[in-house]
């Protein structure tokens, strides 16, 4: 009984080249059994961040799983990296030899580790998801139940929603179609060093003449007036930057940032045919990584552009981030019998934060939709998407102990009932510290909106 | 009959009556007394013991008044929540945040067991002895608390209040204060709280003007 009161550095230092030091790299963290009950997502990485927030928390901000229920969210981070490196080297970042007309990588090259996890407790082990496409979207529609093993996905992450081919798939392999929660928007710009020859804008017409390779100097892009300079500020500019050559980089083809990029250009600019790699001075990057501009030599560094989230580059920002080496080879500053040279915080802890050091976005601010409009400075809006079974959200079943709520509605959808905590203040403050807007949106099967917060 | 008669028949009933009166008119007020002082200091038992509940906490509008009971529906239930117990050491207050949490008290269940969620969003506070949070419009009410965790358990609700410092996280493992409602059909009380002063209440939350 209860009776009355009771008195009872610092980090100058550019994130890890992702393809570089991404080799043989240990994920950042355990990964977790679920539990039969715990909600499991996996896919997207540029999409984890926000959802590790949004399970665990950030910081002072307390996460769902703060509450301390019995039943746990969990996300499995894309590549086995909490901040979203690949855990092997991607082949098509690695040079290749013509080999009579086709390109071969040499096999020693590749390091190739294909992460595994336990989808749930005591279950034998499955190559990790990965990425919003195969990891999240496909990944659940594929989690068809076989003599009552799988079904152990519960939510795809994925920037993408679900096609009318992939709710009849759904409705072949799982017998029901699927729902989509979009909890928040980001924003994918363009990057540039902070030294870059580039402008202090380009519009989504002059990025589409870039990659298509209809534009290949600075001094061919219309009002270049010089180096971070507005366009059409100085139409005298007759600087040696004009004439150095612009290094657009790509991203691998099934790249969900990719498709969002050409996704995005094809809108604004209402070019339906642009694919992007026409430019024959592109360099294939691995996305979301500012090293992918810092790690080029210095004459590409500062003509080079590349998409890149603004939701990543704000968490970089934060700080969220480590520095995986010291700069001598040392990964693991915990281990007390290698000496550690990096340098530890100020407030004690092991760590160097990896700050966007080097790397600066153009039109950082910007949020108007540019559909139709070429001129407007590039930037496309993506969604962050919970693709989880239509079937969950009708079951009776409650989730936690003593609750009357089933984990769609504790979670992500629940009409007309208390607000689930992704769109709660609390799951909104874990969305804004992910750097992304939080923007609640439900599609049904038909993708037909039904609610709009 | 005379006056005199009148009133030597009348007077022993009210000399009679007077004690009798008086003492009723005392204990009435004794009663009433007893009454205003257990709402407001809300010293009441719960059918549940929390050993991790430090200090309590009290609810405000945001004009200043303690409430002690409302409407399920109200939405917020309350504008602040003020607690009483600081972050403890080794933490430091700096940058120190406080969250409103539901709990649902069930039979024979440890308090340490109770399925709860966030309610309100975390908020920065200025005075590290004062904890205090802000419950926004978009919080949920007590209806939606009891449609999500039914108040099973003779209509009991309880409210903890979690501090979370930077660099460190929530810290739910440490003493927290609380709160004890008691939910009746679409009305609510404060069954167990504090008696701290609301006025000032917003003072104490630079940001609370979202509320």
């Amino acid at each position: 009984m209860l009776n009355g009161r009771k008195r009872v550095g610092i980090a100058t230092v550019a994130l890890a080249t992702t393809g570089a030091l991404g080799l043989g790299l240990a994920p950042a963290h355990a990964d977790p059994a679920p539990q039969p009950d715990d909600v499991v997502t996996t896919g997207s990485d540029i999409i984890q961040t926000s959802f590790n927030f949004l399970a665990d928390g950030y910081h002072q901000l307390p996460g769902y799983n703060t509450a301390g229920n019995k039943w746990r969210f969990i996300n499995f981070d894309s590549s086995g990296d909490a901040q979203g490196r690949s855990a092997f080297v991607d082949p098509r970042l690695l040079p290749s030899i013509d080999q009579g007309g086709t390109p071969y990588v040499k096999r020693e090259d590749v390091k190739q580790l294909n992460p595994t996890i336990s989808l749930r407790a005591g279950a034998d082990l499955v190559v990790r998801p990965t990425g919003g496409g195969g990891g999240g979207l496909n990944a659940i529609i594929n989690d068809k139940v076989v003599n009552g093993v799988g079904g152990w996905i519960d939510a795809g992450r994925t920037p993408n929603r679900p096609t009318t081919a992939n709710q009849n798939t759904a409705q072949s392999k799982l017998g029901t179609k699927v729902w989509t929660v979009r909890v928040g928007t980001d924003r994918q710009l363009i990057a540039t060093a902070t030294s870059s020859n580039a402008p202090a804008t380009l519009t989504g017409a002059q990025i589409r003449d870039i990659y298509s390779g209809n534009i290949t100097t600075w001094g061919q892009v219309p009002g270049y007036s010089g180096p971070g300079a507005a366009l059409g500020s100085n139409p005298g500019y007759s600087g040696a930057a004009r004439n150095e050559t612009i290094v657009p980089l790509v991203l691998p083809t099934d790249a969900g940032m990719w498709t969002t990029f050409r996704d995005g250009i094809r809108a604004q600019t209402s070019t339906p045919t642009f694919t992007g790699d026409g430019n024959q001075n592109r360099i294939t990057v691995q996305q979301n990584d500012p090293t992918a501009i810092t790690a080029l030599g210095d004459v590409a560094e500062r003509n080079a552009i590349v998409p890149f989230p603004r939701g990543r580059y704000r968490v970089l920002e934060s700080g969220y981030y480590t520095v995986a080496e010291d700069g001598s080879d040392k990964t693991n500053p915990y281990n007390g019998t290698v000496p550690y040279t990096g340098t530890t915080g100020a407030d004690g802890n092991k760590r160097l934060s990896a700050f966007p050091t080097g790397v600066k976005l153009l039109d950082p601010n910007g949020s108007a939709g540019t559909t139709g409009q070429a001129d407007a400075p590039y930037g496309t809006n993506f969604g962050y998407n919970a693709v989880f079974r239509k079937s969950d959200y009708d079951s009776n079943d409650p989730w936690q102990p003593g609750s009357s709520l089933n984990w769609v509605e504790a979670l992500f959808y629940n009409p007309g009932g208390p607000t689930p905590f992704v769109a709660s203040p609390a799951g909104e403050a874990l969305l804004e510290a992910a750097g992304i807007e939080p923007d609640y949106q439900v599609f049904d099967e038909n993708d037909a909106p039904q609610i709009t917060d | 009959m005379s006056t005199d008669q009148i009133s030597a028949d009348v007077a022993p009933p009210r000399r009679r009556l007077r004690p009798v009166l008086i003492g009723a008119l005392v204990l009435g007020v004794l009663v009433a007394a007893g009454v205003v002082a257990w709402r407001l200091t809300a010293e009441r038992t719960t059918p549940y013991d929390d050993a991790q509940s430090a200090g309590a906490l009290t609810l405000c509008s945001a004009d200043g008044e303690q409430i002690t009971g409302g409407k399920v529906t109200d939405r917020p239930f309350a504008a602040y929540a003020l607690g009483e117990t600081p972050v403890g050491e080794p933490y430091v207050p700096e940058g120190a945040v406080a969250t409103l949490f539901g709990y649902q008290p069930r039979e024979g269940v440890e308090a340490s067991e109770f399925s709860g969620s966030p309610i309100s969003r975390a908020a920065e506070y200025v005075d590290p002895e004062r904890p205090a949070t802000y419950v926004e419009e978009g919080a949920w009410s007590i209806a939606d608390f009891v449609s999500a965790f039914p108040a099973d358990l003779d209509g009991y609700v309880q409210l903890r209040l979690y501090l979370g410092v930077p660099g460190v996280g929530t810290l739910t493992n440490e003493p927290y204060d609380t709160a004890d409602l008691r939910v009746d059909g679409d009305t609510w009380e404060l069954v167990r709280g504090g008696d701290a002063s609301c006025a000032g209440a917003a003072d104490l939350l630079p940001d609370s003007s979202t509320s």
